[in-house]
């Protein structure tokens, strides 16, 4: 599980970044001045890489309003809008729990990229759950010495890691409160960059 | 998280061991919300724990007659190259339970007898360990060996008909034999506890389902099994429950072992090796959990900004302080929750959070994973409904609902349920919808579209009684 593919985290990287840099230009942060979507809109945002969106539109039957789907790229507002539905006349499907929780949209120079980490890191992947759901119902020989080949998932599932020399870690403080700021004594983790003095409370634990 | 910019300082930008310059945008814990830090000496109290897995077989006539010997023992044979054991420090030990306790001796491969030898203890008092060597063996040494002992031990037993199971007793001693390292205790029984240590009453009354009284059959009946799992914790030794008895098993009682340390109960009521459903189903899972890279001898911290407390966890863990979480094994499938309470009124833009686990993997690294969120804040309603996460608030909800029925029955949590998502779906009507209550439709926000078939999930699950 080592951090490989430096080159593609690289790019990966530069991706976030541009992408907050967007979010960071387009916004006025505005409390308060969030509306509910003024559009008809039904269903779900629809995003390139979903073609859940287009089951979303076989499964509306009936005389529907012409979907006017949200781009993906929200237009220049700093916080999610509401896009009512109605669960009676557009029924719940299933699939709808593939789709990613709300985005986190923070005020200009918040953050580098997204505030969250991928979704592979928090959340169970679905694949696997049904696949785990199917079980009981399911009768084929399996072939337990190989076992059932989750690897596909489990490759996914790789933390970011540091590199192991630990000269190599910087032990930032913050020029305020010299810790974290928050409960100075309290709180001995100052900043996630620095491993020798924030987490020195975590090691006591065996103690 | 004290809600000041700080400049990334110089120091980021130079490698001071390789004494050359870095490329910030390349420090992993620079650029992503989800980093782990390898561990320097200062967090070690002793070497990185091994794997140690510590199997307690039922050996009573149910276990024996419903196939579970006999698909237990054959799936960990064929699964052995499975469990983790990059750095071949992985160890091995096994023991059977009736009325008495079996451990079993597996030496070394290649020694002068490559025959495992049984060693019975009928004191379930104050078990003992017959012999110092060889009960918890490293695979990797023992592996052909270990082969030959899961080959017989179906038929060690096969005849017979003794009824008891001195569980408590077992998991003693297993405790026992293993707390000096740590590791997991994979307990598979289809038989109630009945003698020895923590032993268990059939305590079920048909009469009482569905009344006030059922609640009590809920609670623990033996504070053994609260006591026995705190020690356990303190010591690293992470327990697993895979219950299989066609009759009452008291998994009220037994699932605290799990709860407190880390683990988890697997629950296969009636099960029998004879319907192929069944024994594919245990195989296929007790494979996977056996194949499972977990992490071991973790803690937990989670701080934020001032304002917010974490007030309440809820997970399989022990709270070995007020904030601090330990985790003698640490399951990759499973989540955790944690309640954060507003203490002062917010008037930043935005609020920070920040997870620690410093954990082992089960390849023998130290380390420490951090988890850093930052949640914009709001004062509108619409901003809330419209950022919410459907998963998360049903995930939350579940532990708030068993909490209930721990308290006030199965029916009062149920209802709680039921309550809250019509709280959900009425105050987006009033106050976002138009506030039409009389008129048709089911309207809900699209983030929060499978929120009622989620909870009507939870409500019909077989968990809260229904």
């Amino acid at each position: 599980m080592e951090h490989d593919g430096g080159s593609a985290a690289h790019k990966k990287k530069r991706a976030y970044a541009a992408q907050a840099y967007d979010f960071g230009a387009n916004a006025g942060l505005a409390p308060g001045a969030a509306q509910p979507a003024t559009i008809p809109a039904v269903g779900i945002p629809q995003s390139p890489q979903e073609p859940l969106a287009a089951q979303f539109g076989q499964m509306n039957l009936g005389p529907q309003p012409v979907q006017q789907a949200p781009q993906m790229q929200p237009p220049p507002q700093n916080l999610n809008q509401l896009y009512p539905t109605d669960l009676v006349t557009q029924p719940f499907n299933v699939m709808e729990l593939d789709l990613p929780p709300p985005q986190i949209n923070l005020p200009p120079n918040v953050c580098i990229g997204i505030p969250i980490a991928e979704p592979s890191l928090t959340r169970t992947d679905e694949r696997y759950t049904i696949a785990l759901c199917k079980l009981p119902s399911e009768i084929c020989p399996i072939d337990t010495k190989h076992g059932p080949d989750y690897t596909f998932i489990i490759e996914e599932i790789s933390t970011p890691i540091c590199p192991r020399h630990s000269a190599l870690y910087v032990s930032a403080r913050c020029r305020r409160s010299s810790t974290s700021g928050a409960r100075p004594g309290h709180f001995k983790m100052s900043a996630l960059s620095s491993i020798h003095q924030p987490f020195r409370y975590l090691s006591r634990s065996r103690a | 998280m004290c809600n000041l910019t700080n400049d990334v300082p110089q120091a980021f930008d130079w490698d001071s061991a390789a004494q050359k310059s870095v490329d910030r945008w390349q420090r992993p814990e620079l650029n992503h919300a989800v980093c782990e830090f390898v561990a320097p000496q200062e967090y070690m109290v002793r070497p990185p724990q091994p794997l140690v897995y510590l199997f307690l077989f039922d050996v009573s006539y149910a276990a024996v007659t419903n196939g579970l010997l006999a698909t237990s023992a054959r799936c960990i044979l064929e699964s052995l190259d499975r469990i983790p054991n990059a750095d071949r420090r992985t160890r091995v030990g096994f023991m059977a339970v009736d009325s008495s306790l079996h451990y079993f001796s597996i030496p070394r491969d290649g020694s002068e007898s490559n025959e495992p030898s049984m060693l019975v203890v009928s004191d379930l008092d104050e078990p003992f360990l017959p012999t110092p060597t060889d009960l918890l063996v490293n695979l990797s040494e023992c592996r052909a060996n270990v082969e030959n002992f899961l080959e017989k031990l179906q038929s060690m037993f096969q005849d017979t008909q003794n009824a008891a199971s001195a569980m408590g007793s077992a998991l003693r001693a297993g405790h026992k034999l293993i707390s000096p390292v740590g590791g997991k205790i994979t307990v598979l029984t289809a038989s109630l506890p009945n003698v020895g240590y923590g032993k268990l009453e059939m305590r079920e009354d048909k009469k009482m389902l569905g009344t006030s009284k059922e609640g009590g059959l809920l609670q623990t009946a033996n504070s053994f099994y609260k006591s026995f799992a705190v020690e356990c914790s303190k010591n690293q030794v992470s327990i697993d429950m895979f219950l299989f008895s066609s009759q009452y098993q008291d998994v009220a009682t037994l699932s605290n072992l799990p709860r407190y340390t880390g683990g988890q109960t697997y629950f296969y009521p009636g099960w029998n090796a004879a319907r192929s459903e069944d024994a594919i189903k245990f195989a296929r899972e007790f494979s996977d959990y056996l194949s499972a890279e977990i992490g071991l001898e973790a803690v937990l911290r989670v701080r934020a900004t001032t304002g917010l407390r974490m007030s309440t966890f809820y997970g399989n863990f022990f709270n070995r302080s007020s904030d601090l979480c330990a985790f003698p094994a640490f399951p990759r499938d499973q989540s955790y929750v944690v309640e954060v309470a507003i203490d002062e009124t917010i008037t930043k833009p935005y609020v920070c959070m920040q997870a620690a686990v410093l954990h082992t993997t089960c390849n023998g690294e130290r380390r420490i994973r951090v988890l850093t969120l930052a949640l914009p804040t709001t004062e509108t309603l619409a901003n809330i409904y419209a950022s919410a996460d459907q998963a998360a608030i049903t995930v939350y909800f579940s532990h708030k609902a068993v909490e209930r029925a721990l308290g006030s029955g199965l029916e009062a949590a149920r209802d709680a349920l039921q309550a809250k998502v019509i709280e959900i779906l009425q105050t987006y009507r009033k106050e976002l919808a138009g506030g039409n209550m009389g008129g048709g439709g089911l309207q809900l926000p699209h983030n929060l579209r499978a929120l009622p078939v989620l909870f009507l999930g939870l409500i019909k699950n077989v968990s809260y009684g229904s």
